[in-house]
């Protein structure tokens, strides 16, 4: 096991259910203990696993759910095969009631299977589970989902949206890592991925340092958050995490949103238009975009336009509905060719 | 032998589909699947009539081009002789399949195009490119992409038009029988047609129920595409 030194910063005094602005603002990730501790459902994990159990089917509307499996090998690390020609781990649609029983089968083994189901639009699977279990994120409309399992690792990955993350059964340790440690972690295929995001090679577990030297940099940076029952973490966009479920039974529910408009483009497929246009042009022509790139992008402020008529400002000027609708048309014109 | 394939850009780059008419790509059939928003069109060249499925038991509804099996009266060796093609003939050799999908955790059903890579449309060297130079969509798989979801939709629309049809008692089955200028007799079974008599005996509340979902006028068009049946015998007849 790594040794990390650096805890998530705590803020106390957190109201039950309520998220001060300095949380949904901050940079930095945040730990607030026993946010959700009032929750139905958390107040049932921390009598037992059962009594959660319990609780939590009587929501189910019988939806089939995505569960993956893997042998007690893996140990409960989700990831690739051997040469990445594969995953670790099936995947196949089941009822969630087969998947707690499944679950609870296993509760006292010492070397249990995988089972796990992650990411799970709640309202999709449990209607009115949110009327007694929920979170207000500001004037946000997040995208709230279940992750439920046995002992699980999974490898450390970035979100685009903004993330509160909330154990409401089981514990759990995030160990996070700053956004420009990119370069230390390793990072695999861009397009084939266990769970669609770019993962880190390198096993937190056992780091091969041999092959990763970089990666003791990335941990000299990293912090983390032991989560019990009723502890939200505030992970900020871009943030690399990488999740570890401790016990026989763990749920998580978290909160997705973006800070931006719902009209502005994934930075994503920026990337990716980025590598089908300029990673292979000669260099020359690369570092002119760059500069480029830095001008009317990383470094854009009011001086940029200052020369230019204001009426003229046109696409310079900060995006507004009306101008992402012209640039989405726009895009959507000249990518077909 | 159908050997269908998930269509991209990458396996199937340099695509055509041959879109003359000609009984070698296969458009000498005798009638095809055809639906409730094609009906306007339809009655204006053939007959439409009701048959039943042996998968589902509702109703499916057809146009017919011949009065034999593998017979198009409407095709010869100039083309196919009509002012409107029903769908289910112009999005050959494409086809919808279904992809497993996993949409907020929850797995899903997601309708792609697949492409029989065995039809007699397929070619390198002839027909409507499918895919851009670069792997763009080409205009002309733009329109298969519309006439395919028009297809899926069709399905859905059909079945609650066959629902209607069922409960109200709307069907009755009918046996067409023609002797040909050469005396010689035909006979065209296991079709269904509009019953005339329940619909003019509707009461008030039924009619304006189908009125208001657009099935009066589907009943109205094939009622009046059972005219066709004359021009199909007359064409029939010119053969002789």
């Amino acid at each position: 096991m790594s040794n990390i030194e650096l805890q998530v910063r705590e803020i106390d005094g957190c109201e039950p259910g309520c998220l001060p602005d300095e949380v949904l603002g901050s940079s930095q990730p945040l730990l607030l203990r026993d946010l959700v501790a009032h929750w139905p459902l958390v107040e049932a994990a921390k009598k037992s696993a059962d009594a959660a159990d319990t609780y939590l089917r009587q929501f189910y509307n019988g939806t089939p759910v995505t569960e993956s499996t893997g042998p007690p090998e893996i140990k409960g690390r989700i990831f690739y095969n051997d040469d990445l020609s594969g995953f670790n781990f099936k995947m196949q649609r089941t009822q969630l009631d087969t998947f707690l029983d499944n679950l609870r089968q296993y509760r006292a083994d010492e070397e249990p299977p995988v089972h796990y189901v992650g990411s799970t639009t709640v309202d999709y699977i449990l209607p009115d589970f949110r009327a007694d279990n929920d979170l207000a994120i500001g004037d946000a409309a997040p995208l709230v989902s279940i992750w439920l399992g046995n002992q699980t690792r999974i490898a450390a990955h970035y979100d685009v949206p903004d993330n509160i993350a909330c154990v409401v059964a089981g514990t759990r340790r995030f160990t996070l890592f700053p956004p420009n440690q990119l370069e230390n972690l390793y990072v695999g295929p861009l397009d084939y991925a266990p769970a669609g995001q770019a993962i880190s090679m390198v096993d937190l577990h056992e780091p091969d340092f041999d092959k990763y030297p970089k990666f003791r940099t990335a941990l000299q940076h990293a912090q983390v958050a032991e989560m019990q029952p009723g502890d939200a973490l505030f992970i900020p966009s871009m943030w690399w995490h990488h999740v570890e479920g401790l016990d026989s039974f763990n749920i998580l529910i978290n909160y997705w949103w973006r800070s931006v408009p719902a009209w502005m483009g994934n930075p994503m497929d920026v990337l990716n238009h980025a590598l089908l246009s300029i990673r292979d042009l000669p260099a020359a022509q690369r570092e002119a975009w760059q500069n480029i790139f830095e001008h009317y992008i990383f470094e854009a402020d009011n001086e940029l336009t200052s020369h230019i008529p204001e009426a003229r400002h046109g696409v310079l000027s900060p995006i507004d509905e009306s101008s992402a609708r012209r640039l989405r048309a726009l895009l959507l014109k000249q990518l077909n060719r | 032998m159908a050997n269908h394939q998930m269509l991209d850009n990458v396996s199937h780059k340099d695509l055509r589909i041959i879109t003359t008419r000609a009984a070698k790509y296969g458009d000498n059939i005798a009638s095809t699947g055809i639906f409730p928003i094609e009906f306007r069109r339809v009655q204006a060249e053939y007959p439409i009539v009701f048959r039943k499925s042996a998968a589902t038991a509702d109703f499916e509804a057809a146009a017919l081009m011949g009065l034999a099996d593998g017979e198009n009266l409407f095709l010869d060796d100039d083309g196919w002789h009509a002012r409107y093609i029903p769908m289910t003939i112009e999005r050959q050799p494409f086809l919808i399949g279904f992809q497993d999908r996993t949409e907020g955790g929850v797995p899903t059903e997601e309708p792609v195009v697949h492409v029989d890579m065995d039809h007699p449309r397929v070619s390198d060297a002839e027909g409507e490119a499918v895919f851009l130079e670069h792997g763009g969509i080409s205009p002309y798989l733009e329109h298969i992409n519309v006439v395919l979801r028009a297809i899926h939709d069709g399905h859905a629309q059909m079945k609650a038009f066959s629902a209607a049809l069922v409960e109200h008692d709307l069907l009755e089955p009918f046996t067409l029988e023609v002797e040909l200028n050469d005396h010689s007799k035909h006979k065209l079974a296991g079709f269904h047609t509009v019953n005339e008599e329940k619909l003019v005996s509707l009461g008030a509340e039924a009619l304006a129920s189908l009125h208001a979902r657009g099935y009066l006028e589907h009943l109205y068009m094939t009622m009046a595409s059972i005219a066709n049946f004359s021009a199909l015998i007359e064409k029939k007849n010119a053969l002789l």
